[in-house]
């Protein structure tokens, strides 16, 4: 495989300085599948730009950036019949509170937001404790905090609240045996594909969650989440469709009832650890081997993909 | 009904579809001994080439996993069909890995699943060379 030829032209569509896709999906989507993806700093791109592409992945995660940008090449896509990947809608859509407010009226389970920018307006809130507050497009958790009390709002510094500051209803989704579990799942146009499952003693989960001593418990979970049945799978994409998104990752926790509950469901490209490269671990390639495919299939969506012999995958001993 | 057997394993850095048809293996292994200077070790290309006879011409799927002699397991890794089977059974099979990393010396194991049963087992040693 010494000259790939190029079967697919991606233009990919980044914010200066932010998070791109990870080495190792471009260069998988290169090497098996021939996708070319041109990944570009959107404050450089002309909409006429897209020309040369047969479709734009605009990878941009969040609508508080250049939305303007966005519409405007997602608009001129759209007279030339080119496809557009999350356009904007989506980007406005997946917002904590937009989510809310779509997914209320649908019958998905997902907990109440409200903007809290004061202490005031914390403390004037309508919403049964405990609340989370925390800031928007923080990530792992970082400025979560749990209160039980208007005592415990009065406690925090008045410099914690800003106009990204926002509430979120409590839903105590520890399972019957004491642990939390959030689920994370990548959806691809209609493919959804499992990708880790963090059992934590601790409510807030994030990636570091795992406890080191339950380290063979946490692989014996995921193997099993990897390999049953999603069976909240059409649950998983109407949700993502109520949002108009075209690709997402969806965190959530199973209901006894085996319904999704929503934490959040953004397109976040953050999908491929790098620790997954390391010998301990390793056993996290088989879902990252997993969604690389499907990133290829919902790439070539509504065009012929070239199947290949050669498909290559990393194996870590 | 015939079981499915391995044949003939090739361990090697590339392979190259000819367009004639035909398949050029690059870099061969010439045994199942993989000689490395250092532990642990990547080798950014390895091709593991395996010929089955008594494949049936509808076996839903080939899947091998590779274990490291201390019990490190690759997970089931899917084998693409070369060649469509003959209809004496016979049926080349590739796994393409790209990178791999090895850190022990030692048999590494490779668990054959044709279907829903593990139908063989086979190996390669990893050695380090003395520099």
């Amino acid at each position: 495989m010494l000259h790939n030829s190029v079967n697919l032209k991606v233009l990919a569509l980044f914010q200066k300085g932010a998070v791109t896709i990870h080495d190792y999906l471009f260069n998988y989507l290169w090497k098996n599948h021939g996708i070319q993806l041109d990944c570009r700093a959107i404050e450089s791109v002309k909409p006429v730009d897209a020309d040369q592409y047969d479709l734009v992945l605009n990878a941009i995660c969040a609508d508080a950036w250049h939305k303007e940008r966005i519409k405007k090449i997602e608009n001129y896509c759209k007279t030339k019949n080119k496809r557009f990947i999350n356009g904007i809608d989506g980007l406005t859509n997946c917002n904590r509170r937009n989510a809310y407010k779509i997914w209320s009226k649908n019958n998905v389970e997902c907990a109440r937001v409200d903007r809290v920018p004061t202490k005031k307006l914390a403390l004037a809130l309508n919403m049964p404790f405990p609340i989370i507050l925390r800031q928007e497009n923080s990530h792992l958790g970082s400025s979560m905090k749990l209160v039980y009390n208007a005592g415990d709002i009065h406690a925090i510094d008045d410099k914690y609240f800003k106009k990204s500051t926002v509430a979120i209803e409590f839903k105590d989704y520890r399972s019957e045996d004491g642990l939390y579990r959030k689920y994370r799942c990548v959806l691809l146009g209609d493919q959804v594909i499992a990708r880790h499952l963090i059992s934590s003693p601790e409510w807030n989960i994030h990636s570091d969650s795992r406890q080191t001593e339950r380290m063979s418990a946490h692989k014996e979970e995921e193997y099993a989440f990897w390999e049953r049945p999603l069976h909240e799978k059409d649950e998983l994409l109407r949700a993502k469709n109520l949002l108009k998104l075209d690709y997402t990752i969806a965190d959530y926790a199973l209901l006894p009832d085996g319904k999704p509950f929503y934490f959040e469901m953004n397109p976040c490209f953050s999908v491929i650890d790098p620790r997954a490269f390391k010998r301990e671990w390793a056993y996290q390639l088989h879902p990252i081997h997993r969604y690389c495919e499907a990133y290829a299939t919902f790439l070539f969506e509504g065009m012929e993909k070239q199947s290949t012999k050669f498909t290559s995958i990393p194996v870590i001993l | 009904m015939s079981t499915a057997e391995l044949i003939d394993i090739f361990f090697c850095e590339d392979v190259r579809e000819e367009k004639s048809g035909r398949y050029s293996l690059m870099g061969v292994y010439p045994t199942k001994e993989i000689h490395v200077l250092q532990l642990p070790t990547i080798i950014s290309q390895f091709n593991v080439i395996l010929r089955f006879t008594g494949i049936q011409a509808d076996t839903p799927n080939l899947q091998v996993k590779f274990i490291a002699p201390d019990g490190q397991d690759s997970r089931p890794v899917q084998a693409q069909e070369l060649i469509p089977t003959t209809p004496d059974g016979e049926s080349l099979f590739i796994i393409c890995i790209s990178p791999i990393h090895l850190s022990l010396e030692g048999k590494h194991s490779i668990l054959i699943k044709v279907g829903d049963d593990i139908n063989d087992e086979t190996y390669f040693n990893v050695i380090k060379q003395n520099n």
